[in-house]
Formats: structure tokens, C-alpha cells, sequence
């Protein structure tokens, strides 16, 4: 009996093929196989490309499972650009996959932990509404944390 | 993961897909990533923004530290008062949004009132916290709640504290998985026993450095158990006071142990029978040699079934002060795995083998530390009149690592290629330290990639 195959559609309209037993490692997947046999194209409208490509090798990672802490763990560290990091944390969220989902987290987590303010709204492209006052307020209010 | 974002189906947000993800990222992934942080730091972004001002106080996990107050980096102008903590926490515990509490992490080092500390601790366990991880420098047990005691929400506690811990009565942790206590001491045989058995869930148990003055006899039983860890204090008492606490572990399940001490106290094996894996370092003891020789013996021989094991070259040395040792020792009949972890000496080079000889299946030996460099070893050495049998018939893996090139360790690695006729990997990995030589090292790497060896598909790998 030949594997399954699912295709999963990136934003931009492009294809990923993914043996089905590795897809449901999603449980988003999972659940829509469960419901409709999942025959036709997933859509996956806030997943670009790149991130999809990237989602499909975490997917498809042959790791024993003592080792696979380990491979997330380095598989985020060698892609530790922070804006690569949220879009790998936005498709794990569409799609539920926890453990990539911690893992982009917690590396976007250590890399802007000594950030200064204005570097960590550059990287999370924050606008700044706040009022000198407002800051001044806040500081004052939480001494011990600046 | 949390399900805030289901607002949409997938296929309904097809036409959202020209806006851009990262800065539309929902809550849920910003309270994800702000939740690996160290709350100090996850309370500063509140100023980031208007959506940023209460986005900290819904995370679940909390970790507060009060390091600044001792660390060396501090603005000398304007040093970090206890004051400023102790209000910080206060006002974080006060305006966190009333959601349960994940992980609480607590290190109050300097900062010391039990009565403060105490109540947020209570804050945690009446936040049905699952994982609590408390290190405190303190001298009066009250700082924890005693209600901490009868948890139906934790999952995980680890206490660190140098001072008694006082136990109540009643002890149920119903959910309790992992358990690590440092540093505290145990107040008496009764109490600890139930702190163990009220724990009807628990899978790893971590004792560090505990004291165990108080206690003469007591009982690690548990049939959930898998993994055990005792690092144990030296023995600072007169030489003729008690001989320690008689510590018996009965957990059928217990897949992994690792002790690391003096053995101040008698560890007896009841029930290990499904250990696995096994950790032992003892170091060589100055005094009271007799008696740490015979319970190092008496250790050995409770972990006769383990698949595999990590042991210390001191532990190694200590059987060479038991008379006879090896008249008393058992065969291990599932070793598959040997670790040394120290350099291996002269002395100890014959242990090993008499070691090896006990272990018929063994699979694979590796030598973390290599040898010693004032180790002499040649090829007429009386280690080799008689080879192990596992050498002959089932070692396939060999690893020697902190390889200097020097001639004992080129010698060693020989007779092994010559004498393990089923060996498939030789893994030599060279010493990175200042100390190796590198041309000495490329030269012995030319000869044993191409030395005689019995074992024809073997493998030399140099790294």
C-alpha cells in the first residue's frame, strides 16, 4: 500500500506535497482528515512559502524520539532571525504543532530579553502610542524591572 | 496551546493574506514568547506600546529573582534596594489578571522576610499552580505555607533551602511528578517517609546535598518511581559518630539511578528490578574507608540487571581496597553499556578488566576521560593474559576519548583492535586542549586507521 499524500497551499499559491502519517503530526491536519478525509488542498492563507517550505521539513524530520528535543531545539537556532522565528510561530499556531511552536517562542524570547525597547518594537514592528508621561509612570511604577 | 485564535477558520482568512503576520501577531503567541522570559523582563513590555501595557499579567508563568541585589554589575550610584523587590513583586502578584499559574519560580537569596515570602507562595498554590520551583536562602522554615503540603494542583516542586523543612501531618500530592529537594534537612524518620509515600504519582525524585542527620532508618518506596537522583554530602561528623541513615529503595519501576557521594549513608537496594540505566560516582573516601568500601560493594552488586551503566574511576579504586571484591561480585548479565567517567591510572586499568569479565554481553565501553597521562601501558601488560570474553565475542563499539597519542594509548587501542573480533567502531576523539600535540596525534591517527585488526568490517574513526 503506497503512503497518502496530502498538499498543503501556501498564500502565495504554492504547492507542498507531505505524506499524510507526517502531516497529522499538525493536529489542525489531523482533525481534518478526521472530519473529510482531507482529499483535497489544505489552504493555509497566512503561510507563506518560505515558512510552509520550513513548516514541511520540520514535518518530515526522521529523528529518534530521545533526540528530537534536541533537532527542534537546533533546527529554530539555526533559523534565529527573529522575523523567520514569528512567522514559524504563527503557521505552528494555524497548524497546532506544540512543540515548534514552543520552540520559536522561547528562542524569540531569549534573543529579545536583551533587547533594549526600541529594538524589540523594531523587531516585533511595534508602533509606539505611548506618551512620555505614560512611560514615565510605568518606570516609576515597576522600579525594579528598569 | 490556547485556543483564543479559533475565531476564524482556516479557510475563512483567505482574503487576510496580504496583511502582514508579525504585526498582527494575536495574544496568544506574544503571552506564548513573554512567558519564557523572567517576569522582570516580561512586566518591561508593558511600555512598548498601548497593547503591550497588560499583555504580561495574563502569562501563566512567573519567575522572580532577586540576583540584582547581589550581582557584581550593578550601577554602584544606584544600587537596587530590597525595598524595590519586594514592592515589584507585591504589585506583579497584585495586578496579574486572576488566571492559574503555570510555573512559579521564586529565588530570594538576599531578600528575606518568611512572613512576605510565605504569602506569595500562598498567592501561587491559591493560583492552583502546577510547577513550583522555590530557592531560598533561609534559616526559618514557616516561609513555606504548610497548606503547600496538601496540593491538588502541583505537578512539580522543587525546593531549594538551607535550613529544616517542617512537615505537617497530613502530606498529599496527589499530581506530584517531580520532586527535587536541595539543600534542606530532613526532620525526622515519620515525616520524611510520608513526605515520600503522600506522593502517590511521583516519577522523578532529586535529592542534593540534603541532610540527613536527623534520620536513622528510612524508606524510598514507590512504585510509580522511574528516575532517582542522590547527591550526597560528605560525612563532616567525629570520626566515631553515627554511621548515617539506612536509606532503602523500593520502586519495582525505577528505570534510572544516579548516585553521586560519599556514601555517608547506607544505600540498600530492596527492589530495583527494572533499573535500566545507573550513574555512580563515589569518591576515594579519606575516612571510614572500611565501611564506604563495603556499601560501594554492596551498591554494585544491588545494580546487577542494569542494561547500562556510568561508574567513576574512584569508585573503581575503592574496590580495589575491598578485600577480594571480586569474590563477592556478581555477574552482570544485561550490561550492554559501560561509561567510564575519569581518566582511567594505572591502578585502575586492572579493575576495568576484571569489570569487563563480569559483563558477558556488553556491547559497547567507553572511556570519557581517557587515560591518565602518567599512565604506563605496554603490550606485554598482565591485563592482557587474559581477555575479557565480551571482548572476544560481543564488544562492537569502542569509544576513547581525550586521546593525547601517547604510546599507552596507542597500545590500549591496539590490543583492543586485535582482540575484539566483533568490534564494527573504534571512536578515538583527540584531546582539544592545549595539551595535544597535534602532529603526535595525526602520526598515531596514520597507524591505527591502518593498523592490523582481527575484526575486519571495523571501523577507526578519528575526530
Amino acid at each position: 500500500m503506497s503512503k497518502k499524500t496530502l498538499t498543503l497551499m501556501s498564500k502565495d499559491k504554492q504547492l507542498f506535497n507531505i505524506e499524510e502519517h507526517l502531516a497529522v503530526q499538525s493536529v489542525t491536519i489531523r482533525n481534518m482528515v478526521k472530519e473529510d478525509g482531507a482529499s483535497s488542498v489544505i489552504p493555509l492563507p497566512r503561510v507563506d512559502s518560505e515558512t510552509l517550505a520550513l513548516v514541511i521539513e520540520y514535518l518530515n524530520r526522521q529523528q529518534a524520539p530521545e533526540e528530537d528535543e534536541d533537532y527542534v531545539k537546533k533546527f529554530v537556532d539555526e533559523r534565529g532571525e527573529i522575523p523567520t522565528l514569528l512567522e514559524l510561530a504563527q503557521a505552528a499556531l494555524d497548524l497546532d504543532i506544540k512543540k515548534l511552536m514552543d520552540a520559536a517562542c522561547m528562542k524569540v524570547a531569549d534573543l529579545i530579553k536583551d533587547f533594549t525597547l526600541e529594538e524589540v518594537r523594531e523587531a516585533l514592528r511595534i508602533e509606539n502610542d505611548r506618551t512620555p508621561e505614560e512611560e514615565k509612570a510605568i518606570r516609576d511604577e515597576f522600579q525594579w524591572a528598569f | 496551546m490556547s485556543d483564543d485564535h479559533r475565531g476564524y477558520e482556516l479557510h475563512e482568512i483567505e482574503h487576510i493574506h496580504m496583511i502582514d503576520v508579525i504585526s498582527n501577531l494575536p495574544d496568544c503567541i506574544l503571552h506564548h514568547i513573554l512567558s519564557f522570559m523572567p517576569t522582570k523582563e516580561a512586566v518591561k513590555t508593558s511600555i512598548l506600546s498601548t497593547r503591550w501595557k497588560n499583555l504580561w499579567a495574563s502569562v501563566p508563568n512567573i519567575d522572580l529573582d532577586d540576583a540584582l541585589l547581589y550581582a557584581s554589575e550593578v550601577d554602584v550610584r544606584h544600587p537596587p534596594e530590597m525595598t524595590s523587590f519586594v514592592s515589584f513583586v507585591e504589585r506583579v502578584l497584585r495586578l496579574r489578571d486572576a488566571s492559574n499559574i503555570e510555573k512559579f519560580r521564586l529565588s530570594c537569596r538576599v531578600c528575606f522576610d518568611a512572613s512576605q515570602i510565605n504569602s506569595w507562595i500562598y498567592h501561587a498554590l491559591m493560583h492552583s499552580v502546577h510547577e513550583l520551583d522555590l530557592c531560598l536562602f533561609a534559616e526559618d522554615p514557616s516561609v513555606i505555607p504548610r497548606s503547600m503540603f496538601d496540593s491538588k494542583s502541583l505537578v512539580s516542586l522543587k525546593i531549594e533551602m538551607n535550613c529544616v523543612v517542617e512537615l505537617p501531618s497530613r502530606i498529599s500530592f496527589p499530581r506530584l511528578k517531580i520532586l527535587h529537594l536541595s539543600l534542606v534537612t530532613f526532620p525526622n524518620d515519620d515525616s520524611t517517609e510520608k513526605l515520600f509515600s503522600g506522593c502517590p504519582a511521583l516519577e522523578e525524585l532529586v535529592l542534593l546535598d540534603c541532610e540527613w542527620m536527623n534520620l536513622n532508618n528510612i524508606a524510598i518506596s514507590s512504585s510509580t518511581l522511574k528516575s532517582l537522583s542522590i547527591d550526597d554530602l560528605p560525612y563532616y561528623g567525629p570520626l566515631d559518630g553515627p554511621c548515617g541513615c539506612k536509606i532503602k529503595i523500593d520502586a519495582a519501576n525505577l528505570t534510572f539511578l544516579e548516585y553521586i557521594g560519599y556514601l555517608s549513608n547506607e544505600i540498600f537496594l530492596d527492589d530495583v528490578s527494572s533499573l535500566v540505566k545507573a550513574c555512580i560516582h563515589i569518591p576515594k573516601p579519606h575516612e571510614r574507608q572500611k565501611e564506604v568500601v563495603c556499601r560501594t560493594v554492596d551498591l554494585l552488586k544491588g545494580l546487577r540487571y542494569v542494561e547500562s551503566l556510568r561508574i567513576s574511576n574512584s569508585t573503581l579504586e575503592s574496590l580495589i581496597c575491598a578485600d577480594n571484591w571480586l569474590d563477592h561480585f556478581p555477574v552482570f548479565p544485561n550490561m550492554r553499556h559501560l561509561v567510564l567517567t575519569m581518566e582511567i591510572r594505572n591502578h585502575t586499568i586492572g579493575v576495568l578488566m576484571d569489570l569487563l569479565n563480569l559483563c558477558p554481553s556488553l556491547k559497547s565501553v567507553c572511556l570519557s576521560e581517557g587515560f591518565m597521562r602518567c599512565m604506563r601501558l605496554g603490550e606485554n601488560h598482565s591485563i592482557w593474559s587474559a581477555i575479557p570474553t565480551c571482548m572476544s565475542n560481543c564488544l562492537k563499539m569502542a569509544t576513547f576519548k581525550n586521546f593525547c597519542a601517547n604510546d599507552s594509548e596507542i597500545c590500549f587501542i591496539k590490543c583492543v583492535l586485535k582482540y575484539a573480533c566483533v568490534l564494527e567502531k573504534m571512536d578515538i576523539q583527540c584531546c582539544k586542549s592545549q595539551q595535544g600535540d597535534l602532529k603526535k596525534q595525526r602520526d598515531a591517527r596514520k597507524e591505527l586507521e591502518t593498523v592490523a585488526r582481527t575484526s575486519a568490517a571495523c571501523v577507526v574513526k578519528f575526530s
